[in-house]
């Protein structure tokens, strides 16, 4: 047994513990949110940390992270396409000032839900075609794209 | 199986998601047969004179192709035996296959001279982290839409023996959790590194892309003090595993590429890479946008600073879907990673490398002398700065790297 397998086991053994101890800042996630090229599955996600989805939302309005973590949380919580994601973004959208934040709630709501995208989303989108910041409503456009029914075109020609 | 529903990986979720559009099956080939290292007796051409003047150890090593030709994959995905002579003092070998996607291509077995299986036989039906990872292989190897490229060694397990070698292809497509083969043709071009010994130094020349994100231009990149600075740090970042950065060329292309999304309608980042065609230098590239939101494996997605189009990428060749690394440039407050280990980092895959712990799952790259540890470039942070000495040498084993 080598050295890496040693990390290794301790590192699945803390995970494993999962969320036994409420953080404020929830340390457990950290590895998520701070990689680089690494998107999960919802499995994984699921498997190594208690209430996962519970605590990504947490991350995502925990003004002591990073604005890139922030971000990866906004745009992971993609991964749970339900009431709870979509509660969660709306609220995100309403409340963020950050337009790098704001940006990423209405472009995870629409990639996430699509078709099936209901008005309070629609309505959003429409909201943030408008909003001051000329990065959410880039992000509106592209999101928009997303609530029509779905093509092969690529994006980009 | 249980399959890939456990693992997803990084770059690999890139991979899986270059198949997206028809938009891949159009992009060309380019082998660069002007090359020094693809044709020795090239060796007078300008971007080759270049290299070799900025390169520690001139000429220390050679490239020979083994086999440049086109295969059948059969209705089970794969091809017949093919085989090819590695030759005496041959340090390493790169198998190349092009494809078209949405196939998803791999080895389906590699036996060396001695009939050792470094890749094992039906492993993207067998290995529980298929078909990403090959966890079970003596050579790990992934696969990937589109273009796929393996090489070995890139553990120090690996013994390269010379002589007659054999590979089988597979094309397969994925459906739920089930895999298929596909039935097609494709590309392979195999090139040996050979040298008196494994290369000490090397030098790796490097092609910036711009798509103005971050205000950055073909023109103004060259004297920016930000970008200058970013280089920099990647030279020495580099400079500890003995490779220098020889030749940077500067290009501008469309900012339509400033934001690219990858999803399974919409793969922008096919085309992006497949821009490098316009660069006819045998060089990494490398491309410059605004942000990317990489599509999960499995669904989903998150926004990601870098993505590298392979482990290793493709060599030999630019213009395909997958020659080249993206890196995500927008400046944000306390953002994880420096953009300079970003690049390091994701080089790093392209050359062979990969990630020294997989977050969330239990696998390890197949290093002795790498721990997993916060302060390695290869974590999946990317956060720290030390390349370890077997690192090293995969990447100056890499035709990218000229020795
Ligand atoms: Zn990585």
């Amino acid at each position: 047994m080598n050295l890496k397998s040693i990390a290794v086991f301790f590192v699945v053994l803390f995970v494993g513990m999962g969320s036994a101890v409420a953080h404020h800042h929830d340390g457990e996630i950290d590895e998520v949110l701070k990689a680089i090229d690494v998107v999960p599955t919802r499995a994984q996600l699921d498997h190594n940390l208690k209430n996962a989805q519970e605590r990504i939302i947490h991350a995502m309005n925990d003004t002591k992270r990073n604005e890139y973590e922030r971000q990866r949380a906004i745009t992971l919580l993609s991964l749970y396409p339900n009431q709870k994601t979509k509660d969660a973004l709306l609220e995100g959208f309403r409340t963020f000032e950050n337009p790098q934040l704001k940006k990423y709630t209405i472009y995870t709501l629409a990639r996430t839900f699509g078709e099936a995208s209901d008005d309070s989303i629609r309505q959003a989108i429409a909201q943030a075609k408008n909003d001051e910041s000329l990065d959410v409503r880039k992000f509106a456009k592209l999101a928009e794209k997303y609530l029509q029914p779905k093509t092969t075109e690529p994006s980009v020609k | 199986m249980r399959s890939r529903n456990v693992l997803c990986v990084l770059v690999l979720g890139a991979v899986l998601s270059f198949g997206c559009g028809g938009d891949d099956k159009e992009e060309p080939l380019v082998v660069l047969n002007n090359s020094n290292n693809v044709n020795n007796a090239n060796n007078s051409n300008n971007a080759n004179n270049a290299n070799n003047a900025n390169n520690a150890n001139n000429g220390i090593s050679q490239l020979e192709v083994l086999l440049d030709t086109s295969v059948t994959t059969a209705a089970t995905g794969q091809t017949q035996n093919i085989t090819f002579d590695v030759p005496e003092g041959a340090q390493s070998v790169v198998v190349n296959v092009i494809g078209t996607s949405p196939n998803q291509y791999t080895l389906n077995s590699w036996i060396d001279a001695d009939g050792t299986q470094l890749v094992t036989t039906n492993w993207v039906r067998q290995d529980q982290f298929a078909p990403q990872f090959c966890t079970g292989c003596l050579q790990r190897v992934t696969s990937a839409v589109g273009a796929f490229a393996a090489m070995a060694p890139t553990n120090q397990d690996v013994e390269l023996v010379s002589g007659t070698h054999t590979i089988q292809v597979e094309a397969f497509s994925v459906a739920g959790n089930q895999i298929a083969g596909v039935a097609g043709e494709a590309q392979i071009l195999v090139t040996a590194k050979v040298a008196p010994e494994r290369p000490p130094a090397g030098t790796i020349d490097l092609n910036f892309f711009f798509t103005g994100a971050r205000g950055w231009t073909a023109e103004t990149a060259k004297t920016d003090q930000v970008f200058q600075g970013v280089i920099e740090e990647v030279r020495t970042l580099y400079a500890q595993v003995g490779i220098e950065l020889g030749d940077l060329a500067y290009y501008d292309i469309s900012e339509d590429y400033q934001i690219i999304e990858i999803d399974q309608t919409t793969a922008s980042l096919s085309p992006l890479f497949a821009e490098s065609r316009m660069a006819d230098n045998d060089a990494v590239n490398l491309f410059f946008v605004d942000e990317l939101m990489q599509s999960g494996p499995l669904g989903g997605f998150g926004v990601v600073l870098g993505i590298s189009g392979g482990i290793p990428g493709p060599t030999g060749q630019v213009g395909t879907a997958r020659s080249g690394v993206a890196i995500a440039t927008k400046s944000m407050p306390g953002v994880p990673t420096p953009m300079s280990k970003v690049i390091a980092h994701e080089m790093g895959h392209f050359l062979g490398l990969y990630h020294t712990a997989e977050q969330l799952l239990p696998i390890q790259d197949q290093l002795d002398d790498t721990s997993g540890s916060a302060d390695e470039l290869m974590n999946a942070a990317g956060n720290g700065d030390r390349l370890s000495e077997f690192q090293g040498v995969v990447m100056r084993l890499n035709p990218w790297v000229k020795n």
